[in-house]
């Protein structure tokens, strides 16, 4: 054997980092009730039961995690966190310190999380993927939560459980706004496209979306800017004044909760506006974005066309 | 004959390429189209650079001393990339960080003892690999780009000073291309602006429309863009792209001390003040920005100086 094929015999090296799997716990869902110290339960799939535990700061979660296990943590296949208090610095330090996968969904509780996972009354995170899909809310995983956090406006709608149905919180880092309207969250999933149905009930049959196409604006007007969604939906309806109407409603209690009342910018408003021109919107800071969007004015301008069958 | 030279070229290309590629994998500029322009706009005057010195109908020969420099400029390099590889370890939480030090320092002793072109056939394995993952990506990503994300208001200049700092393959260009007809040379050459100026801010762009507003809060947006892009519900890449970039590191800075070593200089030679630079670089992070700033303007200005020179003799 040649002397200069010994270093790749050191290659097993790389096998050093495996730890036997049955000394592993790899949670699907975790559950945070935050506070003073932050109470954790989490749900570990091979062995289907719960581990709680209690941190007294957000960076000490996975070890504190792996002291109440006793068991090496791996958190890449986290796909549901549900909390309990304002979530915005959880998220924040959970993305930084890597241990929340961009895609996971999150979904904030009235009452205790932890109460909730381990009395198995939570809701699963099909349920989210389920309203995503039939446009009861728009598809919000961490990543797009955060990013809305960390740019746009500095305000971010969380998934939410409220008197029992799932919609948007409205929060930055110091406080709620509060939960919108059913209205503005179907709003929000048909400008959000990525549904598969979205049918309502028009008046005494149900109208089915096959498809969309609407358009964001952000122009300026004299003292204040103008949000437009203007576009065409093609639907399965009997009636398509009667839908237009009602999808006319929902386009803007989205834009009035969101923007107009909070200031929020779910919709990729600031870089709707940079492409439209505005200069404001490329240099002005989080908060002076939210100032422009409380003042700004919105509107809606759709044609729903009936879809011929025959 | 014929395929010989052109093999040659090939390998050539892949090497000026791959630390540029590994540089990309380190850096944790955000993705945005800003930054995709900043990459451009430096890319621009090394592109027109270069192929001022291809112009020529002679062989591209520079004089020892030149070579000499360069030499040095690259182990500097190799000591910068070495840096950036540890900070890729600790940016991917790996457990072992010191074992894969260890498994780099095996790998370039062995890269030492290999014949002169195994660096460059073992970098077009590599890129062959690599394209044929990113090729995967937008496939993944089908649906989930959002367009509007481009208009995020950013920064040109980080994407620009990113871009600059990756450019080892100034130093590379007069080891690699001596003696080399013009035509390869411009081939060579080519391939890599394409990939610089063209490919990685296409990358980003993609980036950019499938991270949306989230891009600065974790260390590396190519890593984020997997973690946002897994290849189906159930199969994810990030463990292929970590290993990759590992290799990518390792092979980049193999091949810098390859091509500065003289014919016949023993490993040791070689490693010693490569390893010397790494100590000085980690104490002094200071001396590092400095001394691979000046090796990289000099790699850049002094091959321009000698053919302006020769030009004027002429």
């Amino acid at each position: 054997m040649k002397i200069h094929v010994l270093p790749l015999l050191l290659m097993p090296l790389l096998l050093c980092g495996c730890t036997d799997i049955r000394t592993r716990r790899a949670p699907d869902i975790l559950a945070a009730d935050l506070g003073n110290s932050i109470r954790l339960a989490a749900h570990a799939t091979q062995s289907d039961e719960i581990i709680t535990a209690e941190a007294k700061a957000l960076p000490l979660l996975p070890e504190a995690l792996q002291n109440a296990s006793g068991a090496e943590i791996s958190v890449g296949h986290i796909s549901l966190l549900l909390m309990h208090g304002n979530p915005c610095a959880m998220l924040e330090t959970a993305l930084e310190q890597q241990w929340l996968p961009p895609t996971a969904a999150v979904l904030c509780l009235p009452g205790s999380a932890c109460d909730a996972l381990i009395n198995g009354t939570a809701p699963a995170a099909e349920r989210l993927t389920a309203a995503a899909e039939t446009g009861q809310l728009p598809l919000r995983t961490a990543d797009t939560v955060l990013g809305d956090l960390l740019g746009g406006s500095g305000i971010t709608a969380f998934p939410a459980e409220a008197d029992g149905r799932l919609t948007l919180l409205l929060c930055d880092r110091e406080r709620a706004y509060g939960t919108l309207s059913e209205n503005a969250c179907r709003g929000l999933a048909l400008l959000g496209n990525r549904r598969k149905q979205f049918c309502f009930p028009c008046g005494e049959s149900v109208c089915s979306i096959r498809k969309t196409r609407l358009q964001i604006r952000v122009t300026e007007l004299a003292d204040r800017l103008c949000i437009t969604v203007s576009g065409k939906i093609t639907a399965e309806t009997d009636a398509p004044a009667a839908a237009e109407q009602i999808l006319t409603e929902m386009l803007s209690a989205a834009l009035r909760e969101t923007a107009c009342d909070a200031g929020a910018d779910l919709l990729f408003l600031r870089e709707y506006a940079v492409r439209g021109g505005i200069r404001a919107a490329k240099t002005c800071s989080r908060a002076e974005w939210a100032a422009l969007l409380r003042r700004a004015e919105s509107r809606v301008q759709i044609a729903v066309s009936a879809l011929e069958t025959g | 004959m014929e395929n010989h030279t052109k093999s040659a070229v090939t390998a050539q290309a892949a090497l000026l390429i791959l630390p540029s590629l590994f540089g990309f994998f380190c850096t944790d500029v955000p993705y945005s189209a800003a930054g995709a322009l900043g990459m451009l706009l430096a890319v621009i005057p090394q592109a027109a650079a270069v192929f001022l010195l291809t112009r020529r109908r002679e062989p591209l020969v520079f004089p020892p001393k030149l070579l000499q420099i360069c030499r040095i400029g690259t182990v500097l390099y190799a000591a910068d990339l070495t840096v950036q590889f540890r900070g890729l370890c600790r940016d991917l939480l790996l457990p072992h960080c010191g074992i894969m030090l260890l498994l780099l320092g095996a790998l370039l002793l062995f890269a030492l003892r290999q014949p002169e072109n195994a660096c460059g056939r073992a970098a077009e394995l590599l890129l062959f690999a690599g394209t044929a993952g990113l090729i995967l990506l937008p496939f993944a990503a089908f649906g989930t780009l959002r367009g509007i994300a481009l208009f995020m208001p950013d920064s040109i200049a980080a994407g620009f000073f990113r871009e600059l700092r990756h450019s080892g393959g100034l130093l590379l260009i007069p080891l690699l291309m001596q003696r080399q007809s013009p035509q390869n040379a411009r081939k060579g050459l080519a391939a890599w602006i394409i990939a610089r100026g063209l490919l990685l801010p296409l990358l980003v762009l993609f980036g950019t429309m499938q991270n949306g507003r989230l891009r600065g809060s974790i260390g590396n947006p190519f890593f984020l863009l997997l973690a946002r892009t897994p290849l189906t519900e159930a199969i994810r890449t990030d463990g292929f792209w970590i290993l990759y970039a590992f290799a990518c590191g390792g092979l980049s800075i193999a091949a810098c001390l390859r091509i500065s070593a003289r014919p016949h200089t023993k490993p040791l030679q070689t490693l010693l003040p490569y390893c010397a630079a790494c100590v000085l670089f980690r104490l002094l992070p200071p001396a590092r920005l400095l001394l691979t700033t000046a090796a990289l303007l000099t790699g850049a200005a002094l091959p321009f100086i000698h053919q302006i020179k020769r030009r004027c003799a002429a």
